[in-house]
């Protein structure tokens, strides 16, 4: 085998910036090869998957210290049209990579691009979409999509291209179980034909037993100073970073017990869509005061429905949630926002202080906390979020994992009674994603109810007293460990 | 196959699209009774209702039409019809020279009001792969043809994200029941917006050009465009109805 991908570089640094997101990076990767590149939030995968589609620095402004080579090209001011083909990229956000109005012209649009005959565009579209699980989605509108099904279409819109380099940060951040699985099985079965596929993810033990191979990124404060290639075998993975399961273990709840408020219920709650969507159906479930309730299912399966309807950002159709005894969509709407957390799947949506300290302080000053108070729950977050570093940056120099984890500091930092967090860990280590998990408990811990949104089954377990699973809009008992079995 | 080339309810061959809104800019502009232009501004909801638009965007059309005749008829008595000052005269306030501004403004409203509804039924029945498709055919670059068809995409897109953004931010706590409240929140919820707007417009451009947009001039196109006879008599008569509207 040839190397297809030699990458040599001292660091990248992004505009602006005094410290290098990337440095001291050396590997190849050969022909077929599956090569998985695992580091901690902030280590700069995402980085490195720009520098390798040469996305860096012709879209994203940052001094280039090294060189990257693919397919015997120097990628350095290489035009991003002509390595279609060679190079297919999926970037860590899937929604804002769709191009087209419908999810069968939006996997064709790359070998449209190429001038590929119809019918074999055609040919590809219909097995790429087979191939990802998505038969039958071809007419959909993206907009429509869950998170994870529009990870899957965008996916199939990449593999379309059949390039010889597949480049994937963060592929199955937002995938449930299943559809992790089927996936990475059919990215073992592209490299077996000879496609290289490159694997960024903060979770290598998901990825473990396909890959070739596993580059460790260790985070940018704890990377050697030079001259040290870092290279890993598989099974090996670094980080020192114990299994899911060991950390899952050692999680302990962090506070006892309080007495709370009353808790959140749904009754035969029923949400359908203008356009006649449903979104769940004869929803019935409480969480009661110091309660934690695991909300599983497949995308697009209305998980994210039925949390909306906690703050009254969506109104049942039928049937009715309260909170606290108060209704989230009548007249006590403004009550219930000031005591429900909403933790959401994309933190962009809710960052825009000009620095960490300042998203921080945003929700406390908009309930009116006195100045020393702000301050005081500031600093206390930037704490136990492991921000201070951070703390006058713009939000939107920190990489994804850490937006993350700030929208995650900022809505509980204001102490809320009942919390709903959608998909809180989706893209973070598993070390983070532990962390996260137990301060989203002490909710709970503080006699607050708790929803939670998630396909991390194992990690949740650590927090969660009772899972339930949607499927199509219905809600379903299940049988999995909780806190207490773990704990025990 | 079939899955990926029915055209559905939603497709209308751009050329056609093109000739309607066509006959209805011309009637808008040409057409002396106001009596007729209401009438037609009439017509056209009734016609986008029965196709099935949005309800609440046809709403929203009507209300932005009201608003624009709300504008013109201010400026108009404020100017009276001469171009004089009509403020401070007292002559705004008589009836007499009110009723002609008034009328005037919402015949000028119901001239717009026509056509916005027929771009809205354009913008409704035309795919926009369609339209990129008939402008490359008529000889303009791929990389610029592609783009009225991105623009029509990225309006419904950038609707879906101020949603979002408003979302994430009431749920913080920010008030946003009151009118005040919501003039309040226009800074927490337009920086995230503009951010997210830029943002997307630069990820949507990446990974346009990583999948080859603009390689090559004549790129292909999954469902090809073909008038079916039907349509091609529909193209004629409206072609021929704007001609006449225009010579008679």
């Amino acid at each position: 085998m040839s190397a297809l991908v030699e990458v040599s570089l001292e660091s990248v640094t992004y505009e602006g910036s005094l410290l290098p997101a990337l440095s001291e990076v050396e590997f190849s990767v050969e022909e077929g090869e599956f090569v998985v590149v695992a580091g901690p939030v902030g280590a700069g995968k995402s980085t490195l998957c720009h520098c390798l589609a040469g996305a860096i620095p012709g879209y994203y402004a940052a001094a280039v210290e090294g060189k990257i080579r693919v397919a015997g090209r120097d990628l350095g001011g290489a035009p991003l049209g002509e390595l279609a083909g060679i190079i297919g990229y999926l970037a860590q956000e899937s929604q804002t990579q769709i191009v087209e109005g419908s999810v069968a012209e939006d996997v064709a649009f790359g070998p449209c691009n190429l001038g590929l005959p119809r019918e074999e565009v055609r040919r590809r579209v219909e097995s790429c979409l087979e191939w990802v699980g998505l038969s039958g989605f071809g007419m959909r509108d993206p907009r429509t999509l869950s998170g994870g099904e529009a990870q899957r279409a965008v996916l199939a819109g990449v593999i379309a291209l059949h390039p010889r380099l597949l480049i994937l940060d963060e592929p199955l951040a937002e995938l449930d179980p299943p559809g992790r699985g089927s996936v990475v099985e059919g990215l073992r079965e592209l490299s077996r034909r000879g496609t290289s596929v490159l694997l960024a993810t903060t979770r290598p033990d998901q990825v473990r037993p396909f890959a070739d191979r596993i580059v460790s990124l260790p985070l940018a404060s704890e990377q050697p100073n030079a001259n040290c290639s870092r290279r890993e075998s598989a099974g090996q993975v670094t980080a020192g970073a114990r299994t899911q399961t060991e950390l899952a273990g050692s999680a302990r709840r962090p506070e006892a017990i309080m007495p709370g408020g009353s808790g959140v219920r749904f009754d035969r709650c029923t949400h359908i869509y203008p356009g006649g969507r449903t979104g769940c159906t004869d929803v019935d479930l409480f969480i009661e005061p110091g309660g934690t309730v695991g909300l599983l299912g497949a995308n697009g399966s209305g998980k994210t429905t039925l949390g909306k309807h906690v703050n009254g950002l969506l109104r049942a159709t039928t049937g009715k949630v309260l909170v606290e005894g108060l209704d989230p969509g009548g007249r006590e709407r403004g009550l219930v926002r000031a005591r429900t957390g909403f933790v959401f799947q994309n933190p962009d949506y809710q960052l825009f202080g000009d620095s960490v300290e300042e998203e921080l302080a945003f929700g406390l000053r908009v309930r009116g906390m006195a100045r020393e108070q702000v301050e005081r729950r500031v600093d206390q977050a930037l704490s136990r979020f492991g921000l201070e570093a951070w703390r006058g940056t713009h939000p939107h120099r920190l990489s994804r994992g850490q937006r993350q984890l700030l929208a995650v500091a900022g809505v509980l930092a204001a102490r809320p009674s009942v919390l709903v967090a959608d998909e809180p860990t989706s893209g973070l280590d598993p070390e983070t994603a532990l962390h996260v998990l137990r301060e989203l408990g002490s909710v709970a811990a503080r006699g607050g109810s708790v929803l939670l949104m998630t396909h991390d089954v194992e990690l949740a377990s650590t927090v969660v007293d009772r899972f339930t699973v949607m499927e199509e809009g219905l809600l379903r008992p299940i049988a999995l460990p909780s806190r207490q079995q773990v704990a025990g | 196959m079939s899955a990926l080339t029915e055209s559905g309810p939603r497709r209308v061959d751009p050329r056609l699209g093109s000739s309607w809104l066509l006959l209805v800019a011309a009637c808008a502009l040409t057409v002396d009774s106001g009596l007729l232009v209401a009438g037609g501004l009439v017509f056209l909801t009734g016609v986008s209702s029965l196709i099935g638009l949005n309800r609440r965007l046809v709403a929203n059309g009507l209300l932005a039409t009201a608003m624009v005749g709300l504008q013109i008829f201010v400026m108009r008595a404020v100017f009276a019809e001469d171009g004089v000052l009509a403020v401070g005269t007292g002559a705004a306030l008589e009836a007499g020279v009110l009723a002609p501004i008034l009328s005037g403004s919402a015949e000028t409203a119901a001239r717009l009001g026509a056509f916005l509804m027929a771009a809205m039924q354009f913008h409704q029945f035309t795919r926009p792969s369609d339209l990129t498709e008939l402008l490359t055919r008529g000889g303009i670059p791929h990389r610029w043809a592609a783009l009225p068809a991105i623009a029509l995409r990225f309006l419904p897109l950038m609707q879906t994200e101020l949603t979002a953004v408003w979302q994430s931010q009431a749920s913080r706590g920010l008030p946003t029941e009151r009118t005040r409240d919501k003039l309040k929140a226009l800074l927490p919820v337009g920086l995230p917006f503009v951010y997210r707007s830029m943002r997307r417009a630069n990820e949507l451009a990446l990974a346009m050009e990583l999948r080859g947009f603009g390689v090559l001039a004549r790129p292909t196109f999954l469902v090809e465009l073909r008038m079916h006879p039907a349509e091609r008599a529909a193209f004629g008569a409206l072609l021929a109805a704007t001609l006449a509207v225009l010579l008679f």
